[in-house]
């Protein structure tokens, strides 16, 4: 039959062969990508090999629970709980809003109720994904690669990229890597599911207007640094990541992963940057990093934070200023990102004196040189409030507030700096790498 | 032409007004073109986002009655939230039409009635298309000098491009085509 159409009109043949073959390059993406709805196993499994086929990666056959909104908001309040008590966390709090980094009347409870965001996450102590139901189908093609997403990170968890616990900032970079890994798989498989190209996507467009509503949202949040992962780790980290591949493949990716940024400022940088000054992207604080109060005083939280909040927290005092009228000076986000950038090391603390409800809170931020300090101490001069000191020592600006003006007082040069006993991070109000 | 022009809702009478505006008027002008013919419209309107098109039609006198079958076909485009992305679509079908100047109109098409986009990070990279077969009752008026004027509320239901439950839904929608009857 096929030689006989053929010999009578080989043109037709040809015509309806190539149209066939258009439809079916338009029909079938590459990886075999259809929506489906992913509380269903075998949807789960597809997806599974779906997420293999698009990271160039072997399957990895990874446990999925499904749970409801109300059971994975308990099992969050539980985790936080195991790291601080709801009368510790509204001292903390109170230290917190001296820098306007959190409303001094946040509750442990609002601050768990803030991660009902979370759709889905992969959690790497068991290996296993879960999906939050909210009692309604999950079959968008955004839920779809959500779980494209979440199975990302169990490669991950394969390969043995550890998931880093410890100061906000090195955590900020290395979740950038991770997280930017991940939206990119998810970014390829939505587009695949609209039969679309990546090619044809102006990703610089896409990043720039993302990372600016990031720092936007950032500037205006009631608590940035209860959110900064949120706000950071997936703009900021998804453009590293995608630049990273463009260039290498996803072996060059396997090689991010593997020694992630270590500050929030590396990743700021962009893939391959070199350290502005030609010097480390950290350096240890070899000095004594808090202040030495009365021995009354307990010591909430001693952190970095790194570049990134301190780009916010200026943008933060300029925003405010704008806002009441108080600055003639117009606010432009980003101005502030250059003066960051010389942020070498910084150690920020909340120490509270429970008796007297006296909250002390430290930023020692150290630049790659005396002018970068200055810099920073010119620029606060006339913007910071009453309650707020900040001076310098060599490269290093000292910043620290009180809710006590007779504490306030003492604040400056002669007061004693001393080692904080341990590292006490930031308690994480999430478990795992949750994802909208 | 079904597909470009969608005014959606807020037109629920207009089963209704076709019958009011079709008894009412008697003809005060001349008759209108009542043979077969072609005729090229133009539409505009709404679905889920606004959108506008051409389309060309031709009209098929049955018998004495004023009955007409009119098989056609459109184009057109639709401005999704994105400027960069002007997303298109086609329909084909007939409408079955009866009257003088204000008639009756049923329409069985086939086409592009909605577009579902894909944006990323807050930015629209793509869309796809949604088709399916939409059945319409509407209103028809057509002028001595070969205007057309169309109203013409549609059901639309999703059968090609649907990706999720969310998108398998029948739309409602209300196409506006204005035009003219060449001959």
């Amino acid at each position: 039959m096929g030689r006989l159409v053929m010999g009578r009109s080989p043109g037709l043949v040809a015509a309806v062969v190539a149209v066939a073959a258009w439809a079916g390059a338009c029909s079938s993406p590459r990886c075999g990508l259809v929506a489906c709805d992913i509380r269903a196993p075998a949807c789960q499994q597809r997806l599974a090999e779906v997420t293999a086929c698009l990271r160039e990666a072997p399957v990895e056959a990874v446990p999925v629970r499904v749970i409801s909104l109300e059971q994975y908001l308990t099992e969050v309040d539980v985790s936080v709980r195991s790291q601080t008590t709801e009368l510790r966390f509204g001292r903390l709090a109170q230290g917190l809003s001296l820098f306007a980094f959190a409303p001094a009347q946040l509750t442990l409870t609002d601050a768990v109720a803030e991660q009902a965001w979370a759709a889905a996450l992969y959690d790497p102590d068991k290996h296993a994904i879960t999906i939050i139901d909210r009692g309604e189908p999950m079959d968008s093609h955004w839920q779809v690669a959500l779980l494209i997403h979440e199975y990302v990170h169990a490669l991950q968890g394969k390969r043995g990229v550890a998931d880093f616990d410890g100061p906000t900032d090195r955590d900020l970079g290395a979740s950038a890597a991770l997280e930017g890994e991940a939206v990119l798989v998810e970014d390829l498989a939505e587009l695949e599911l609209f039969a679309a190209s990546a090619d044809d996507v102006k990703w610089s467009e896409v990043f720039g207007k993302w990372q600016g509503r990031s720092v936007q949202r950032m500037v205006q949040e009631s608590a940035p640094l209860l959110v900064a992962d949120q706000h950071f780790v997936y703009p900021f980290g998804t453009p590293l990541v995608h630049h990273t591949w463009k260039n290498g493949g996803w072996a060059a990716v396997d090689a991010l992963t593997a020694t992630p940024p270590a500050s929030s400022r590396q990743v700021l940088a962009g893939a391959g940057a070199p350290e502005p000054a030609g010097g480390p992207w950290t350096e240890p604080m070899d000095t004594e990093p808090i202040p030495a109060l009365a021995p009354s005083f307990e010591l909430l939280v001693v952190d970095e934070l790194g570049a990134w909040m301190l780009e916010i927290f200026l943008d933060r005092l300029e925003y405010d200023l704008a806002r009441r009228g108080a600055s003639n000076v117009a606010y432009h986000p980003l101005d502030n990102r250059a003066l960051a950038a010389r942020l070498r090391a910084d150690r920020f603390a909340v120490q509270d004196d429970p008796t007297a409800t006296s909250a002390v809170t430290s930023w020692r931020l150290r630049f790659d040189g005396a002018d970068g300090a200055q810099r920073l101490l010119d620029w606060l001069a006339p913007r910071v409030p009453p309650f707020l000191r900040a001076w310098r020592q060599d490269r290093d600006v000292l910043l620290v507030a009180s809710n006590r003006e007779a504490l306030v007082a003492s604040f400056g040069p002669a007061l004693p700096w001393k080692a904080p006993p341990a590292p006490m991070p930031m308690p994480r109000l999430h478990a795992g790498h949750p994802v909208r | 032409m079904g597909s470009v022009a969608h005014l959606r809702r807020g037109i629920a009478a207009g089963p209704a007004l076709v019958l009011l505006l079709a008894s009412a008027a008697a003809a005060q002008e001349p008759e209108p073109r009542l043979g077969s013919g072609p005729a090229a419209l133009a539409g505009l309107g709404y679905s889920t986002g606004g959108g506008v098109g051409l389309g060309l039609a031709w009209y098929q006198r049955l018998g004495q009655r004023p009955f007409y079958v009119a098989p056609h076909l459109g184009a057109g485009v639709k401005a999704l939230q994105s400027p960069e992305l002007s997303a298109h679509g086609w329909c084909a079908g007939a409408w079955f039409v009866y009257g003088h100047r204000h008639r009756v109109l049923l329409s069985a098409d086939y086409g592009v009635f909605r577009h579902e986009s894909l944006s990323l990070h807050g930015s629209f990279v793509a869309w796809r298309a949604i088709q399916g077969p939409q059945l319409g009752l509407g209103y028809e008026w057509v002028r001595a000098n070969g205007f057309v004027f169309q109203l013409v509320p549609v059901f639309a239901y999703p059968v090609r491009g649907v990706h999720s439950s969310f998108e398998r839904k029948i739309d409602y929608l209300v196409n506006i085509y204005a035009g003219w009857k060449i001959w």
